[in-house]
This record gives C-alpha cells, sequence and structure tokens, in this order.
C-alpha cells in the first residue's frame, strides 16, 4: 500500500527529473565530444530524442494531475463553482474518451512494430520502445483523469473536496509562477536587508 | 470517382515537388488509375506532406499509406540486408548498378521486405551521393583531411568519413542549413539534388562530384493493400512500375547533369576527380570491405562484388 | 465539408475548455472518420513522429534555463547594472526595470517566465520608492513580452519547425525588433514617469560603479553571449546553445552565485518537463491536423479567399494583424503559431512577404496577446505576484497595449528592422 500510495504521489516527477537528466547530459556530451575531443556520438542526438518523447508523454499525465493543461477558456468565466465543475467535467470525459483510443491503437500500433523489428538507426534500439510512449504516458493519464472526475463527481454531491482541486485555476499557476513567486519574495526580502 | 467499393491507393515519398522521384510517381498514379479503370482511385503526397521516410515506412506497414518510394539507407532500418547497398563505391556507375538491382539479387534483397509487411516492386533512385564543403576545392584524397563533414547517424557513413580522413559528425538535418552557414560543420553530402533544393549552395562553395554511395529508392507497397487486389490489378501494377521505372531513372540522370550545371551558375565550383585519385579513394575503404566481409551479409557482399564485375568486364 | 468538420468540432471543443491539443486531436480523428481520406492510425502515429525533432528539444532545455536562471539569483545583478546607467534619470527606476527585462528577456525564450522573474523583485522595489502599483505590474507585464521577441525564443522556434525557417536566422531577425518594443515601453515610462513626479535616485552616473556592477554581474551577462555567440560562432547548433544554456545557468547559480542547491534541481526538472509536455502535447496533435489542411487544400484556399478580399498587400497585412490580435487575446502563442502558420504562411508568402519577417511580426502580434484579457499569461503571472486584480490591471495594461501597437505596425512596414542582419 505504501508503495502504491508514493508511487501515485511521485511516478511522473521521478520519470521526468529521470528522462530531463539524461536529455540534458547527452546533448551537453555531444557538444563536448565534437567540440574538444573532434570526435561524435552516432547514438546521442537519438537518446536524447527518445527520453524527450518519453518526457512529453509522461508530462501530458503530469498535467492532468496538476490541472496545467493549455486551454481556452472564455466559457468558463461565465458559470459559478458547479457550472465551472460540470463543463470541467465534460471536458474530462472527452480527454480521457480520446486518451483511451490512444491506448488502444498506440499499443497496437507498438505491438505490430516490435514484431516487425524495427530498430534505430544509432544505438539499434528497438522503435517499439519509442513507440510504446504514447500508450504508456496515455494509460498513466487515463488513471489521473479517472481521479480527478472521481474528485469532482464527490464535489457534485456535496461531499468536502477543495475546491482548488476540482476546479482548474490554471490562471494564477501558469509556468510554475507561482511557486518562482514564493521563493522569489524570499530573496527579495532577504535582498532588502 | 468516388464509389463505394473504389480501392484507395495512397502514394508518399519526402522527396520535393518537381524532382524526377515525385514526376514519376505522379505518373506512375496516373497510369494506374486509368489502366484500372478508377477501380483504384491514386492520391499521391509528395514532399514528406504526410511524414518523412521512417513514417512513410511504418505508413505502408499499418496500411495508412500504400506505396512510396524510400531510399534504401532508411529502409536497412527495417530490413537490415539493404544496409550492402550502402557499401562506398560499390557501383562504379549507373549500369552496373541497373544489372545488380534488376537481377536476382536485386529481387533477392526485395524479398525481405514481406516479413516487414511490405512488398517491394522495383528498384528507382535519387542517384550518386556527392559531397559538398565550404573550405577547399577537394581534388584528392589529402583535401577531405580534417574536414568536419554533416553525415547519417549509420555505422556504415560514419565509418567512410573517418577512412576518407575527414572528420564526420551527425547533424540534425532540419539544423544543417544554419550549421553549415555558421561553420558549425563543413559541409554535407547527399545527392545532388539536395545541394539544388535546399538552398545550400547558399553556404558551400565547392562541390566535387565523389559519386561514393548510389542510392537506390524502392518502390513498395503496403502488403495488406497487395494482398487485397486482384490478380489483373496486380499486374497492371507491376507493368505499370516497370515502366515508370526506366523513365524515372532517365529523368533522374538528366536531372543530376541539370543540377550541376545550376550549381555552377550560382557560383559554386564543381569538381571532377581524376581517375587516379578515384582509385585512391576507393583503396582508403578498402578496411570497410574486410570487416564488412565478416558481417552476415558478406556473402551477399561478395555476390553484388562479382556480378559488378562481370558487367564491367 | 471536411474542413467544416475539422473547424466546426475543433471549436466546439475549445469552447467545452477542453486541451487545445485534445482538442485539435479529436477534431482531427473526427473529421477523419467522417472524410475517410486517411486511416485513424494516423493521429496516432503522428503523436510520436512529430515530437521526434532535435530542433523542437531547444524548448525543454529553453525553459529549463529559464527556471534555473530565475532562480539562481541573477535578477538582482542584472538590475543593479541597468539601474547604475540609468537609475538618476527621471523614471530612471522604471526605465531599468525594462532593460532588466530586456537582458534577462536575452536568456529566456518565455514571456511569463521573464515576467515572474523579474516582478517578483522589481514590483516590490518600484513600489517601495514610490511608484503606483499598478503601473509598476503592467510595465512588467508588457515588459515581459520582449522574453518571446527577442532570442532566444520558444516561439520562434516553433514557428521555424513548422514553416521550415531557420531557426537561427529568426533570432537574429528578432534582435532589433525586440529592441525596438523595448525602447518604446522605456520612451512611454519616461513620459507617463515625468507626468507623475517620479524621479531618478539623484545619484550621479558614476562609470567606476557602473562597471562594478557589471562585473557583479558578469556571470549571468555571459549567458546571451554564450547562447548567440555560441551559434552564431559556427560552436553549436541552436538546440544545443539552449542546453549550454542551462549547463551553464547551473554551474552560475548552484557554483558561483550559489542560490539554488542541488535538493532545488528535482522541482525545478519537474516544473520544466511540465510545461514542456503541455505545449509539446499541441505539436504533436497539431501534425494530423496540419496533414488534413493541407489535403483539404485549406491554405490554398484561406490565400485565395483573401486574396480575393483585396489585391493591396497593406489591407491584407492589416487583416492578418486583427485576425493575430483576435487569435492572441484568446488562444495560447505557440499553440496560435502552430495552428496558423501553415495557413497564413502561403498567403503572404503570395504577397511577396519574406517568412523570416512574417515570423517576426507573427510573434510581435502574439506577444500583445500575452497582456491582452480575456487570456493573457503575462497578466495572470503579474497579477499573481502583484496581488493586483485582473480587472483593475487590465485597465492599467492599456497605454502599454497601445505603444506595443505602434510599434508592431513600425515593425510591419519597415522589414528591415528584422532583417538587417541576415543577407
Ligand atoms: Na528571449
Ligand atoms: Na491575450
Amino acid at each position: 500500500m505504501q508503495i502504491i500510495k508514493w508511487l501515485n504521489e511521485h511516478i511522473e516527477e521521478c520519470l521526468l527529473v529521470i528522462l530531463t537528466s539524461i536529455m540534458v547530459i547527452i546533448t551537453a556530451l555531444q557538444i563536448f565530444m565534437r567540440f574538444v575531443l573532434g570526435s561524435s556520438l552516432e547514438w546521442s542526438e537519438e537518446l536524447a530524442r527518445y527520453c524527450f518523447i518519453w518526457m512529453i508523454y509522461i508530462g501530458i499525465s503530469y498535467g492532468v494531475k496538476k490541472q496545467r493543461h493549455i486551454k481556452v477558456d472564455v466559457l468558463m468565466l461565465l458559470f459559478k463553482d458547479k457550472g465551472k465543475v460540470i463543463l470541467n467535467m465534460i471536458a474530462n470525459v472527452i480527454f480521457l474518451a480520446f486518451a483511451i483510443f490512444i491506448v488502444i491503437y498506440g499499443t497496437n500500433i507498438a505491438v505490430q512494430i516490435f514484431g516487425w523489428g524495427q530498430t534505430s538507426p544509432g544505438l539499434g534500439l528497438p522503435m517499439a520502445f519509442v513507440y510504446f510512449a504514447t500508450p504508456a504516458g496515455m494509460s498513466l493519464t487515463v488513471i489521473r483523469l479517472i481521479q480527478q472526475l472521481v474528485k469532482q463527481w464527490k464535489f457534485l454531491q456535496g461531499s468536502y473536496v477543495d475546491k482548488d482541486e476540482v476546479i482548474e485555476d490554471r490562471e494564477t499557476d501558469l509556468y510554475g509562477a507561482q511557486d518562482n513567486l514564493n521563493d522569489r519574495k524570499i530573496s527579495a526580502n532577504e535582498g532588502g536587508r | 470517382s468516388d464509389r463505394e467499393d473504389d480501392k484507395k491507393m495512397r502514394l508518399a515519398n519526402a522527396t520535393p515537388e518537381g524532382r524526377s522521384l515525385s514526376d514519376a510517381l505522379y505518373l506512375f498514379g496516373d497510369i494506374v488509375e486509368e489502366e484500372t479503370d478508377g477501380e483504384i482511385d491514386v492520391e499521391v503526397y509528395t514532399n514528406s506532406q504526410v511524414g518523412g521516410d521512417r513514417e512513410v515506412f511504418e505508413g505502408m506497414q499499418i496500411n495508412t499509406i500504400q506505396g512510396a518510394t524510400i531510399s534504401t539507407g532508411p529502409i536497412s532500418q527495417f530490413a537490415p540486408r539493404f544496409d550492402v547497398l550502402d557499401l562506398p563505391f560499390l557501383f562504379p556507375d549507373e549500369e552496373s548498378a541497373y544489372e545488380v538491382l534488376d537481377g536476382p539479387i536485386g529481387e533477392d534483397l526485395l524479398a525481405d521486405l514481406p516479413d516487414q509487411n511490405v512488398i517491394g516492386l522495383n528498384y528507382w533512385e535519387n542517384g550518386y551521393r556527392t559531397l559538398s564543403n565550404d573550405i577547399r576545392e577537394i581534388e584528392t584524397l589529402e583535401d577531405v583531411q580534417g574536414l568536419d563533414l554533416r553525415t547519417l547517424e549509420s555505422q556504415m557513413h560514419i565509418r567512410l568519413w573517418q577512412q576518407l580522413g575527414a572528420n564526420p559528425t551527425p547533424i540534425n538535418y532540419g539544423e544543417l542549413y544554419l550549421s553549415m552557414d555558421q561553420g558549425t560543420v563543413d559541409g554535407q553530402e547527399n545527392p545532388v539534388g539536395n545541394v539544388v533544393n535546399d538552398n545550400f549552395y547558399e553556404v558551400q562553395q565547392y562541390i566535387t562530384r565523389t559519386d561514393h554511395i548510389y542510392n537506390a529508392s524502392p518502390l513498395m507497397l503496403s502488403k495488406p493493400f497487395w494482398d487485397s487486389l486482384t490478380t489483373e490489378e496486380q499486374e497492371i501494377i507491376s507493368e505499370a512500375a516497370d515502366k515508370v521505372r526506366d523513365y524515372q531513372r532517365q529523368l533522374n540522370r538528366e536531372e543530376t547533369e541539370d543540377s550541376y550545371q545550376y550549381l555552377e551558375e550560382q557560383g559554386m565550383t564543381v569538381t571532377e576527380l581524376s581517375e587516379e585519385e578515384q582509385e585512391r579513394f576507393h583503396e582508403a575503404v578498402e578496411p570497410i570491405y574486410e570487416s564488412y566481409e565478416q558481417s552476415e551479409n558478406g556473402d551477399l557482399m561478395k555476390r553484388i562484388l562479382k556480378e559488378v564485375e562481370s558487367v564491367d568486364n | 465539408m471536411t474542413a467544416g468538420v475539422l473547424f466546426g468540432s475543433f471549436g466546439l471543443l475549445l469552447l467545452l475548455s477542453v486541451p487545445i491539443g485534445i482538442a485539435l486531436g479529436v477534431a482531427s480523428l473526427i473529421a477523419l472518420i467522417y472524410s475517410g481520406t486517411l486511416p485513424v492510425e494516423f493521429i496516432v502515429q503522428g503523436l510520436v513522429t512529430s515530437v521526434d525533432s532535435f530542433p523542437i528539444m531547444a524548448v525543454p532545455f529553453f525553459i529549463l534555463a529559464g527556471e534555473i536562471m530565475g532562480k539562481g539569483g541573477i535578477t538582482n545583478r542584472l538590475f543593479n547594472v541597468a539601474n547604475t546607467l540609468v537609475g538618476n534619470k527621471t523614471g530612471g527606476f522604471a526605465i531599468a526595470t525594462v532593460i532588466t527585462c530586456m537582458f534577462f528577456a536575452a536568456m529566456s525564450g518565455s514571456g511569463p517566465a521573464t515576467v515572474a522573474a523579474i516582478g517578483g523583485i522589481m514590483i516590490p522595489a518600484m513600489v517601495s520608492i514610490g511608484y503606483d502599483k499598478k503601473f509598476a505590474t503592467a510595465l512588467i507585464a508588457a515588459a515581459g513580452s520582449l522574453g518571446v521577441i527577442l532570442p532566444p525564443s520558444i516561439p520562434l522556434i516553433m514557428y521555424g519547425t513548422t514553416g521550415g525557417s531557420s531557426v537561427g536566422d529568426l533570432f537574429l531577425a528578432g534582435i532589433i525588433p525586440g529592441i525596438f518594443v523595448g525602447f518604446g515601453l522605456m520612451v512611454f515610462a519616461y513620459f507617463y514617469s515625468r507626468k507623475n513626479g517620479y524621479h531618478g535616485t539623484g545619484i550621479p552616473f558614476d562609470f567606476n560603479t557602473f562597471v562594478r556592477a557589471s562585473w557583479e554581474a558578469k556571470w549571468a551577462l555571459f549567458i546571451p553571449i554564450i547562447i548567440l555567440g555560441g551559434i552564431y560562432g559556427g560552436i553549436f547548433t541552436p538546440t544545443e546553445a539552449a542546453a549550454v544554456a542551462v549547463i551553464y545557468a547551473l554551474i552560475t547559480g548552484m557554483f558561483l552565485y550559489k542560490e539554488i542547491k542541488i535538493k532545488d534541481l528535482p522541482k525545478v526538472m519537474v516544473d520544466a518537463s511540465l510545461t514542456t509536455a503541455t505545449v509539446l502535447l499541441i505539436v504533436g496533435a497539431a501534425t494530423s491536423f496540419g496533414i488534413l489542411l493541407t489535403i483539404e487544400q485549406i491554405p490554398e484556399q484561406v490565400t485565395e479567399a483573401m486574396l480575393a478580399l483585396s489585391e493591396n498587400p497593406i489591407i491584407i497585412v492589416i487583416i492578418i494583424t486583427l485576425l493575430l490580435l483576435i487569435v492572441g487575446t484568446f488562444m495560447d502563442t505557440v499553440a496560435a503559431i502552430i495552428i496558423l502558420t501553415p495557413i497564413l504562411l502561403p498567403v503572404v508568402s503570395e504577397l511577396g512577404f519574406d517568412p523570416i519577417h512574417f515570423g517576426i511580426l507573427m510573434v510581435v502580434n502574439l506577444a500583445i496577446g500575452f497582456i491582452t484579457p480575456p487570456l493573457g499569461v503575462n497578466l495572470f503571472v503579474a497579477s499573481g505576484i502583484s496581488g493586483l486584480s485582473i480587472e483593475s490591471l487590465s485597465r492599467a495594461i492599456i497605454p502599454f497595449f497601445v505603444v506595443m501597437l505602434i510599434t508592431l505596425l513600425v515593425i510591419t512596414f519597415v522589414p528591415q528592422l528584422s532583417l538587417m542582419f541576415l543577407e
């Protein structure tokens, strides 16, 4: 249970940190090899790119968890809390349907590509690993969407759920500005002393 | 024609409009449509409109795309034996390439494709790869020494340029123009048409007709699509493919000469290697052949070399 | 008709506040099922192949570098340089703020990141010496949009990869327009300050102080030199430059300024990849959408329709500008670029516009969208920092909007501003 709870909290974060680190290190290594050592790696760009693809699809799931996907919310402005939640639920159901579609078709394609045995030119890695990024990330996304919908349903039923958790209030938190801000206020005060 | 039971055939490539591979694909589509009385409804998407080489090949595997021409280099990612055709200086001239590819060896290679859910019909061509750079005129093997050269992310290509003394660097094709402009790399190697189409001549002064690798571009079809056709339709398609192949090769060779002429008009220095120098280039890559002989493909390589030799004599 | 289904369902889904990327994917799916042009597997394949691109990898790197730089303590030092230069003049603090934004913009590829990094320090600082809070906040929101006009710029990378233009050329082309917009904001800040009696520090300009401040900020000031110098000096590609920026920002923030610690890094990386993923979901889904547009020949139809409206390039450009301003009001910058570039680029090419110049126009246009409600990301961030309501901020932003509009017109009709560094 402990493990599941920890995974539920941190799985995306953990993967995102690993993938981002590899991307940065490998790309820097590529420049170093070419510029300093004068000899290039034939697999570096490829590995960085494949980590990038995985990062995107894991990040999409995390975006659902953190409610940070980019949307146009003109209609949102017209509704009060309950209306906002209902509208949000409709959007989430559409997202869910699309995610399930991607999981099914994506798995299908990845399995076929695995069977045909296509390999990447630099690393010789089975290309299916790259193609599994979409169904894997979207499977996580499906879980996150269902969690979200359950919370929203409970809110509509009147059980206590923190309003911020069910209504996407992306506006003040876009690009992590709120977090940056908190850090910065402290450092600004320090600077003032 | 919009009849319900029409078979839709989407043909694709990653070649710009106006190049012989694209013109020929349109022609092939027209012939198929006409000869099948519109039973097969053809649509042609050139210039990576529906994806690059890899996407298009995968498209044929999952039958979202029914047919395409793709260079043998990218195909070897799917069917590794095609790798043999990227051996440097394998075909001394187009005739010997045609002889090998249109004969039993070419057929043998195409027979690897059904395992990939793809049918290979025959070989069209993208032509010889050639070397451009912005540092100096390449007249001798020594001139290649130390050039920072963009290559494909492929063992064979990287080895080739190492053997010739250059520093091969895989750089993304999308960043290649800028990289040459800014001097991140000194040069690149591709069929001459790329130098024209992607305006590389604006940032490259010298081009040498190294003709180091002959790029064949097989015409392939999606296997599920092929299997859905009647025998009669299959025959029509095969015949059209052969007819267009000969036309395309002719057109491509004219296009190559026109390209070099155009590049000269644009102020590039176009260089031919002397016969002695050609010989030295060939000798320099000999170790690649030696190690390739030990690989799984060694016998295939020997068969090709033997065939080429018999053509030359 | 397929076009109708495609755009109709896309619009409806957007109204339902479905994420833009998902709306693009679902609309393409519906249109594919309706028309049967291509099998639906096409969308799934596109989700992988369209983001399998090295040039696009510059996006996560620049976002990450921006986050690290924001937290790494370079803002104070940049401001000190700007302040020693102009602090003693009327409106000196406001002008120094714009200059700080320009410095920071030359390192960050994102508008909101610039606002977040500068606003947290500069708004309280400006208010403490008597500036109106609304003015200070609006100024930062507007100057923050320089983040995407001055290179490096994430929207310019997106425009380059979508429209097939050189990202390096676009970066070069953005320099003068970015400085020009910044200059416009400074001129306005000066006159506003003069009218309202915001005087300078009174400390006369001292060359030694300026040199000392610059020396203090040297590691930060090096970043744009490394990014642009590296690209144009032939050391690395734009994508590699972005990775170098990350490493450099890390070294500066961790070892030289010692303001960011290893334990802060995971959060920074997670935040950066989150932003990246939300943007790139749109890229992934837009590919099939774009291919459908091509197959349905929408760009040709739009071009024809536009040219039927008028033969006069000026009128068409004004129509496009209005369209972009309206879109920028409602839609995210990157999403707008990915969706509109394939539609509008053929129109302006027909009119003889340089694609690089048009890229700059598009980005300046959409940068204005950062400060226009209802969806003005810079406004949101600035409002979050200052605690001012969006409503009062929306009023305070109007003069800045006008200033940016004027600079936009100049940039539109004087292409040399954008193209002077390109041959
Ligand atoms: Na910038
Ligand atoms: Na806006």
